[in-house]
């Protein structure tokens, strides 16, 4: 009882943090702003068809600006996960993007005023064993807010701060899976909230039957 | 008293959290055994919107009248290419999208009909019972509370009243729900105590049930700890007779009792039951008997009791050794 007494106080702590800070400010969400530059269209001299012709299993075509130039992303229909850049003047396969260029995207994207404090390079792995190699930007400020950029395509795919961590690790407690927070329908988190619906129930059961009893009149 | 100060926030944060901590624990519990949302839906299906590209001449995006956007998408509809100009890019799919549609073979602004939407919405579909008639709705839409966007809405009707929620531009399907989906859905609203349907958990309600929450539990935690009272040390372990006059009729009654048990407990285990609320935690107070005048007082009586209570004899059952108070008075057997 006294395990479960203690998972009661985790779950009132951890729940009471994660209500209390936005979801979005959670995710990082303000610390970019979504690019609002303007496609140059007038420099685009490699047309979607041309596109087309030159990689005939494109899917999912999308023309943005990147680093002030037009560029296509798109992936094959065979599948793949990888994101393939094209740059839109010419018609170019566009190389992985430097460390230079990874800064000055996180630059022009972060919303804060603090300077980047170190950008290192990372691979993470998906799901499905793909590799994806990124830069890791961290900012200088109080909660060492932290871009990962995509090196292939440029995207911003991570936002995260030292409160996403602690989110991280309340939601962890919250569902009392300790490795990475993704099973919420573990055993032992079956095993404490049985235990604690039986423990709020014989409670209630208690209650009544003490309002029920026999009352004395008091001295 | 730190600890009888506890004992009564403890109560009354008990009082008012009590349903919501119940709904919490329950709603918790099927989310982790009984839900399965990947069985909700069995009716859904995908809609193979692409077609054959190479070869064909695509309209340049230069040439189309319109502003330039921030970003433009090649989307299929049932077979056909179009353009897709974005003037924002939210984070979020659900989030206000301003977009405009263009055929990418003629570059003219293209709208989608209802027609088309309703064959999406069959081929979406892999149940028996035939869709409604496609009607675009506006936000806040009930089974999708975060939605911005307006969206089409065509309903079946089987036996889990399936809808499908489709793109108000393209017609790509944003949502296949139905009555499984929903009582999911309801669970979450109860979880998040999301009664205004923000589709959120920051609204200021769960927040203040949070906090008289984790208040209740430390408190209670407080209490588990310091909560059991030092018993003095057993003088000794021969019986002693306690004597209890009633006010009423009553003949007294003499009782063969352990000297280290408390009045109280020593009285339940005749059963007499002394009023209580606390059950012998001495945070109620309610545990009045009469004792001998010059019994000795402890913390606990002095926070309860009044001094003129004190000084004619009134101290509290739970707080009395019948070892040291072997003669009381009670109004009634
Ligand atoms: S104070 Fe509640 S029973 Fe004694």
């Amino acid at each position: 009882m006294r395990f479960v007494g203690l998972q009661f106080i985790l779950w009132a702590v951890t729940g009471l943090y994660m209500v209390c800070l936005d979801i979005h400010f959670i995710h990082g969400e303000p610390l970019t702003h979504p690019s609002s530059v303007p496609l140059q269209l007038n420099d685009i001299t490699y047309s979607t068809s041309h596109l087309l012709e030159d990689y005939p299993d494109a899917t999912a075509i999308t023309l943005v600006t990147l680093l002030q130039k037009p560029v296509y992303r798109f992936r094959s229909a065979s599948g793949q996960r990888t994101v393939h850049v094209v740059d839109a003047i010419t018609g170019l396969p566009v190389d992985l993007l430097s460390q230079a260029q990874a800064r000055k995207i996180a630059e022009a994207a972060y919303t804060g005023s603090a300077v980047i404090e170190k950008v290192s390079p990372l691979i993470s792995r998906a799901a499905d064993g793909a590799l994806n190699p990124l830069w890791v930007v961290r900012f200088d400020d109080f909660a060492s807010s932290t871009l990962y950029i995509e090196q292939q395509s440029g995207r911003i795919i991570r936002r995260r701060h030292n409160y996403w961590y602690v989110f991280d690790w309340m939601w962890r407690l919250h569902i009392m899976d300790y490795d990475d927070g993704e099973n919420v329908t573990n055993g032992w988190l079956r095993t404490v909230s049985l235990v604690s619906v039986l423990a709020a129930l014989s409670g209630l059961t208690l209650l009544i039957l003490r309002l029920a009893r026999r009352r004395r009149p008091a001295l | 008293m730190m600890r009888l100060l506890m004992a009564n926030w403890h109560k009354w944060l008990a009082l008012l959290v009590f349903m919501q901590l119940l709904i919490w624990l329950t709603t918790g519990l099927y989310f982790n055994s009984l839900m399965d949302s990947a069985d909700n839906v069995t009716t859904e299906r995908l809609v193979q919107h692409e077609g054959y590209l190479p070869g064909r001449q695509l309209y340049p995006v230069q040439a189309i009248a319109a502003p330039p956007p921030v970003a433009i998408s090649l989307v299929w509809v049932l077979g056909s290419p179009y353009y897709q100009f974005d003037y924002n890019q939210p984070l979020h799919d659900y989030y206000l999208k301003q977009r405009r549609l263009f055929n990418a073979t003629t570059g003219v602004p293209w709208q989608i009909s209802p027609e088309q939407i309703a064959k999406i919405a069959e081929q979406a579909y892999s149940g028996r019972a035939t869709g409604s008639k496609p009607v675009l709705i506006s936000p806040p839409i009930d089974d999708l509370p975060r939605q911005q966007n307006p969206l089409w809405q065509v309903r079946f009707a089987d036996e889990y009243s399936t809808a499908i929620y489709l793109d108000a531009l393209t017609g790509h399907v944003i949502k296949h729900t139905n009555d499984r989906q929903r009582f999911d859905d309801l669970m979450f609203t109860l979880h998040f105590m999301d009664y205004s349907g923000s589709g959120f958990f920051n609204h200021p309600l769960i927040i203040v049930f949070a906090t008289a929450t984790c208040l209740l539990s430390l408190s209670g935690g407080y209490l588990l700890i310091f909560g059991s009272r030092q018993r003095p040390a057993a003088q000794s372990a021969t019986p002693v007779t306690l004597t209890i006059n009633f006010a009423s009729t009553a003949e007294p009654a003499r009782l063969e009792v352990r000297p280290t048990d408390t009045v109280f407990n020593a009285l339940s285990k005749h059963n007499i039951e002394l009023p209580s609320e606390c059950g012998g935690a001495g945070t109620c107070g309610k545990c009045r008997v009469q004792c001998s005048a010059d019994t000795p007082v402890n913390d606990v009586e002095h926070y309860h009791l009044s001094e003129q209570q004190l000084a004619s004899g009134i101290r509290l059952g739970c707080q009395q050794l019948t070892g040291t108070c072997q003669q009381l008075q009670l109004p009634y057997r």
